[in-house]
């Protein structure tokens, strides 16, 4: 079902947007209205990350005359791998910062709006309003759920898009009028069950694959602001990049959604999305309780010639990278499983990590379910390793 | 019979991108139906995956499953 325009049109168009944006007034559906409505659209971009950077890059060539930037993170080394809005340079500063400067020399007639916070139930309304359309390249489902929730609230639409590894997904969620489409909740009404899916921090993630996906937002962005096309509404856009497949499957709403559906039940905000989300299972927080322990006691414990077992429960890929000296390699599937418990030894300090505590945390849980009392597992994991132990080992 | 069409890492998992199941299962069935077939770790992202029948969210999971129903196994996943 084609959709109005989002925007209404600017009045006139400069003779240096003429000029730059030649090849988009000459196609017959965008044309100088078309331009027009782009150049008066406020578009929001939450994550400058994977999808954030070619989302952004794109977006602003195109000429949405203001571009706001949700972000409270700094720019790491191992995100150039995949975030090409920010460059070696950029690296340890703002990632809104560092976006909205790649934006203005991209183009320089482009308002940016930074936001360099963290979206949370208490700013999101205010930052939203301001806004047309919402393209969401978070990584955590709790801010998943809580744009998604938000911009239901608001009836605004938002582009979705998530990735990983090699695997993509893309969406248009518009729950209001006058698309009266299905939102996030009518397709993953409960986020997964904490530790069940890995991140790409965890997992992986090709780098390229930011560009299929993100791509394709922000085709359906400017199709929205436009009012041309046919909108991604009601259908999802799968992705496999080994496959080099697209698929696009129907999304209805769901007449049960507690959100957006005619019974609902959720009307406001949920107090606490990290807490619906998980972070950590209850159980593997009381596992932790008076089990955790620093980089720094377990180099202690090691010097001091205890008597450990460590055990590394990331995958195996991750072990190859960077592990802790003497540590055998047990990922946690197998851990949660039960397979591996066989080969805990009884008499042995055992000690568990991960790359930053959450994985080891779900495994501790299993292990001293399984009986072993005595087990700990490392505060911040391997990552901690490396900031406090031994900084000569690469961070990932 | 139902057709069931497999997504991402359920996709990877069930090594097929689609295939039939017997008519009449009802969602738990069916879900026990393919980690049988296919192995333990289809189970386990089955066990976080979001079923559309039809295009729809279903959530009942003890009545049978429409005859001739496309069934559509999305995991999850939040990267950006």
């Amino acid at each position: 079902m084609p959709l109005p325009p989002l925007v209404q049109p600017a009045e006139a168009l400069s003779v240096d947007e003429i000029r730059r944006y030649s090849r988009h007034l000459i196609i017959p559906d965008v044309a100088t209205a078309g331009q027009k409505r782009l150049k008066n659209a406020r578009v929001l971009c939450v994550g400058a990350g994977g999808l954030g950077s070619p989302a952004m890059m794109y977006l602003a060539a195109a000429g949405v005359g203001t571009l706001g930037i949700v972000d409270f993170d700094t720019v790491d080394e191992s995100n150039l791998q995949r975030q090409v809005i920010h460059g070696q340079s950029d690296v340890g500063r703002s990632k809104a910062e560092s976006a909205a400067a790649s934006i203005r020399e991209i183009n320089p007639l482009v308002q940016v709006v930074i936001h360099n916070t963290a979206l949370d139930r208490d700013n999101v309304f205010e930052i939203f309003r301001g806004y047309d359309l919402i393209v969401d390249g978070t990584d955590n489902f709790a801010t998943r759920y809580l744009v998604n929730d938000a911009a239901v609230l608001l009836g605004k639409p938002y582009v979705w898009g998530s990735i990983y590894r090699f695997d993509g997904q893309a969406s248009v969620f518009w729950a209001g009028e006058p698309a009266n489409g299905p939102c996030y909740r009518c397709l993953y009404p409960e986020p997964p069950p904490p530790g069940m899916v890995p991140s790409c921090a965890e997992g992986g993630v090709l780098g390229v694959l930011c560009a299929s996906i993100g791509s394709i937002q922000v085709t359906e962005a400017i199709k929205l602001l436009t009012g041309v096309g046919e909108p991604l509404v009601g259908r999802l856009m799968v992705y496999d990049a080994l496959e080099m497949s697209y698929r696009t499957i129907t999304v209805r709403k769901d007449p049960q959604c507690v959100l957006c559906g005619p019974n609902a039940t959720q009307t406001e905000l949920l107090a606490d999305y990290e807490d619906f989300c998980g972070a950590v299972s209850e159980e593997a927080v009381s596992a932790t309780l008076g089990a955790t322990i620093t980089a720094t006691e377990l180099k202690e414990w090691q010097d001091a010639g205890k008597d450990l077992f460590l055990v590394d429960v990331r995958e195996p890929a991750e072990y190859e990278i960077v592990r802790i000296p003497n540590s055998v390699l047990i990922p946690k599937g197998e851990v949660v499983s039960g397979e591996a418990l066989a080969r805990l030894p009884q008499d042995r300090q055992i000690v568990l990590y991960c790359k930053s505590g959450v994985r080891s945390a779900e495994a501790l849980a299993a292990v001293k379910a399984a009986g072993f009392r005595d087990a700990v597992h490392v505060q911040g994991g391997v990552l901690g390793w490396v900031r406090l132990v031994d900084p000569s080992l690469p961070a990932y | 019979m139902p057709t069931v069409r497999f997504f991402a890492g359920a996709r990877a998992a069930a090594g097929v991108a689609e295939e039939q199941v017997p008519p009449g299962l009802t969602l738990a069935e069916l879900a026990a139906t393919l980690a049988s077939r296919h192995g333990e770790r289809l189970g386990t992202v089955l066990g976080a995956a979001a079923f559309l029948v039809d295009g729809q969210a279903w959530h009942d999971r003890h009545t049978p499953l429409p005859a001739g129903a496309t069934i559509d196994v999305l995991p999850p996943f939040a990267g950006g």
